[in-house]
């Protein structure tokens, strides 16, 4: 092992940092409103629609994410032409980005987790808190935004801060399209230099330092959120 | 004033409110005692319309709502002049102890924060818990947090303040504080309705008296006419059973399984 | 396009990846999973000679990408061994690197859950058995860790069915598990729809995933079998 080598790997990935993560917020993003849709549908009355929810989360939960990528890499281009044909869009599909690809399966992937996180949380506010801005005069809106989503925002907060670290993680399958993530980074140097170990041990440590330091703030972020659960009764 | 008017409940069939009538003026402290199980806290939720009764009709202060409920927005109205004390507190539990009292000043009653603030100073000062507007509810005894809980009711300048078991979740010494607290709301004029099991209060705090058994009110009177004159026989096997369990020594040892 | 046939062949020659996916799948989560019970013992350990390196080792595992690991391994364990004590790896069968990476992967990851678990078993539980006359091992052989385990069960059990899509990566290694005959058909015979050769592969996934869940939760049922008396007895 080289170290010249591994310096000028670590320094070469670490350049594709910013993407990475940009890439994973803005899916991280996207999926936590479609999670909170999801919860939404889920609760719907009719059964009929709860039964499709279900089947859906149960597919796309069901199924690596290895294999929703590679299903919506092949596919995407397929249904966009289809309904660019359809409607005269016009839009040609031959250089479709594959980064679409991974935005729309790892968005759909990510939803279905974190609706049941949303869920959870909405759910793990107490009945006692919702009576009590009920019997204290509040409307339905005031109940939601003043009691129920603050409690329910620090509940899912942590969590899905969580799965942004997972996500970051996930990304690396993303060299199987050719985006470039840190983990396709580090594949493309071998390919470069033929020097597998160095580049692999970069790439690693680039991941060890972004997860470290993201634990480790957002732990402060959590520590925050639950300020007014440390009871300190004497 | 208030006006209930046969005020019926059933859940999943099981009787649990059968016709309640009762009337109370302005500025009365009304206690309801019963057995467990009688209906006591249902009817104070029926009351604010936490829970819908299943008929009857309902009147506060000029505001009157029949069941069935028409327009939603009578229920709101009807909340709106009721503030209620829970068993459990119930205080947000994000919120500190100044937050509890100002917020729902502010989304209820459309007070300025400032003022609100100063208003909850006031009322958490009235409750003796003016020391701990920054603590969560988290870090506060039951007792204290119930204390809270009435400086809360009382910012809202309510017309009724119903009171569910406030202190059956406490222990003794506790329960004393809170008790206290119930004393100066009473010595304000408003008119309170009060769930309790502590008949020795019951006794000393209120002007009617109601005694429920099984979603009936079966007595309805004066301090002095239920505790000592009952007119009706089930009352008084009731407080001749509560006479002999509220014993000193045997009572010690209930209390003492609670904490547990 | 294709029709019935094809698919129903198509779905035979995906199957014979099955046994191999299954293979690695039980052989990695019976020796990840031992493993990860001695990690757990040595990180809730007080000598901190055996804490610290383990804590370190998990925080590895956890921020590193599953593949990344399995690239590391493929790699550097050979160069490794070479260079140290200068036996030959490369002819070693790629399967045997997959399942030490996995179970070197599920062996610290899975003390993540295993230790907040043991953590909440409550004191009052420890202290019972102690009082009774128990020694150290038997409060945690008999009382501590069965608890654990039901405490834990449910995120071990989404653990499986994490384990079982992860295996999904081994074919950039050239494994012939369900994934590589996915993707052996599709760069050798040129008539074949990647779409429908993967969305088939998922369908059997998809399967696999629905009936562990089935399992864990029937174990789930037994295990905590004896909570539901608990609750009711346990009102005065």
């Amino acid at each position: 092992m080289s170290s010249h080598i591994f310096v000028g790997d670590f320094w070469t990935i670490w350049k594709v940092v910013p993407q990475t993560l940009g890439l994973s917020f803005l899916i991280l993003i996207l999926a936590t409103l479609l999670g909170s849709l999801f919860w939404q549908i889920q609760e719907s009355r009719h059964t009929a629609i709860k039964f499709l929810y279900h089947a859906f989360s149960s597919y796309f939960r069901g199924v690596p994410l290895l294999i929703h990528l590679l299903i919506f890499y092949y596919g995407l281009p397929i249904v966009i032409k289809a309904l660019s044909d359809q409607f005269n869009w016009g839009v040609s599909t031959n250089q479709l980005n594959p980064i679409y690809a991974v935005i729309v399966s790892y968005t759909l992937y990510s939803a279905s987790f974190l609706a049941e996180i949303i869920r959870g949380s909405f759910k793990s506010v107490g009945t006692d808190q919702l009576e009590a801005a009920s019997a204290l005069g509040y409307t339905g809106t005031q109940r939601f935004f003043a009691v129920w989503l603050p409690q329910a925002l620090s509940e899912a907060l942590p969590k899905i801060l969580n799965y942004y670290t997972l996500l970051i993680r996930q990304l690396s399958l993303a060299f199987l399209v050719s985006v470039v993530d840190i983990f396709a980074k580090a594949k493309l140097e071998t390919a470069a230099n033929d020097r597998y170990i160095e580049a692999f041990c970069a790439a690693a440590i680039v991941y060890w330092i972004l997860c470290v330091v993201l634990t480790l703030i957002f732990s402060k972020v959590e520590h925050y959120l639950r300020r007014y659960d440390r009871s300190v009764l004497a | 004033m208030i006006e209930i008017t046969n005020v019926h409940k059933q859940f999943n069939n099981r009787t649990v409110l059968n016709g309640i009538n009762l009337h109370a003026e302005t500025g009365n402290v009304v206690t309801l005692i019963g057995p467990s199980g009688t209906g006591k806290t249902t009817l104070l939720r029926c009351i604010n319309l936490l829970e819908e009764p299943d008929q009857g009709t309902i009147e506060i202060d000029g505001v009157r709502v029949q069941i069935p409920i028409k327009n939603k927005n009578d229920i709101l109205t009807l909340r709106r002049k009721t503030a209620m004390v829970f068993q459990q507190y119930n205080l947000f539990r994000n919120q500190t102890v100044l937050q509890n009292v100002v917020q729902p000043q502010v989304l209820v009653k459309r007070t300025n924060k400032q003022v609100a603030k100063q208003r909850a100073e006031t009322f958490l000062q009235e409750v003796g818990m003016q020391d701990y507007q920054k603590y969560y509810p988290s870090q506060l005894s039951g007792g204290q947090q119930q204390r809270v809980s009435i400086a809360r009711a009382l910012a809202l300048d309510p017309k009724v303040i119903l009171f569910d078991e406030p202190t059956s979740a406490l222990d003794p010494e506790l329960s004393r504080e809170v008790l206290n607290a119930i004393h100066k709301v009473a010595d304000l004029g408003i008119t309170i309705v009060l769930a309790t099991h502590e008949m020795q209060f019951a006794e000393e705090i209120s002007n009617q008296v109601v005694f429920m058994e099984n979603g009936n009110v079966v007595e309805d009177g004066t301090p002095a006419e239920i505790f000592h004159h009952p007119a009706n026989e089930r009352t008084a096997r009731f407080l001749e059973n509560y006479r002999v369990r509220q014993a000193p020594i045997y009572s010690a040892q209930i209390k003492k399984f609670k904490v547990v | 396009m294709h029709n019935f046939s094809d698919v129903i062949g198509l779905f035979k020659q995906l199957l014979t990846g099955l046994p191999i996916t299954l293979g690695f799948i039980i052989s990695s989560w019976i020796i990840g999973f031992s493993l990860s019970v001695l990690v757990t013992a040595g990180r809730l350990s007080p000598r901190r000679w055996l804490r610290y390196p383990l804590d370190v080792l998990v925080s590895f595992t956890r921020s590193i990408p599953i593949v990344l690991q399995l690239f590391l391994v493929y790699y550097g364990l050979p160069a490794l061994v070479q260079t140290l004590i200068g036996v030959d790896l490369n002819d070693v069968n790629k399967m045997i690197f997959c399942i030490i990476t996995f179970s070197i992967y599920y062996g610290s990851y899975l003390s993540e859950i295993l230790r907040p678990a043991y953590l909440s078993v409550r004191k009052e539980q420890h202290d019972a058995a102690y009082g009774l006359g128990y020694t150290k091992f038997q409060t945690n052989f008999h009382v501590i860790v069965p608890q654990m385990f039901s405490i834990a069960l449910p995120s071990l059990g989404n653990e499986v069915i994490n384990l079982v899509h992860q295996s999904s990566i081994l074919f950039v290694l050239g494994t012939v598990d369900l994934m590589g005959q996915a993707d052996m058909i599709i760069t050798t015979d040129y008539t074949s729809s990647p779409l429908l050769t993967y969305f088939c592969a998922g369908m059997i996934y998809w399967g696999l995933t629905i009936v562990i869940t089935a399992v864990v939760h029937s174990i789930e049922r037994y295990v905590d079998r004896y909570k539901q008396s608990d609750l009711e007895g346990g009102t005065i």
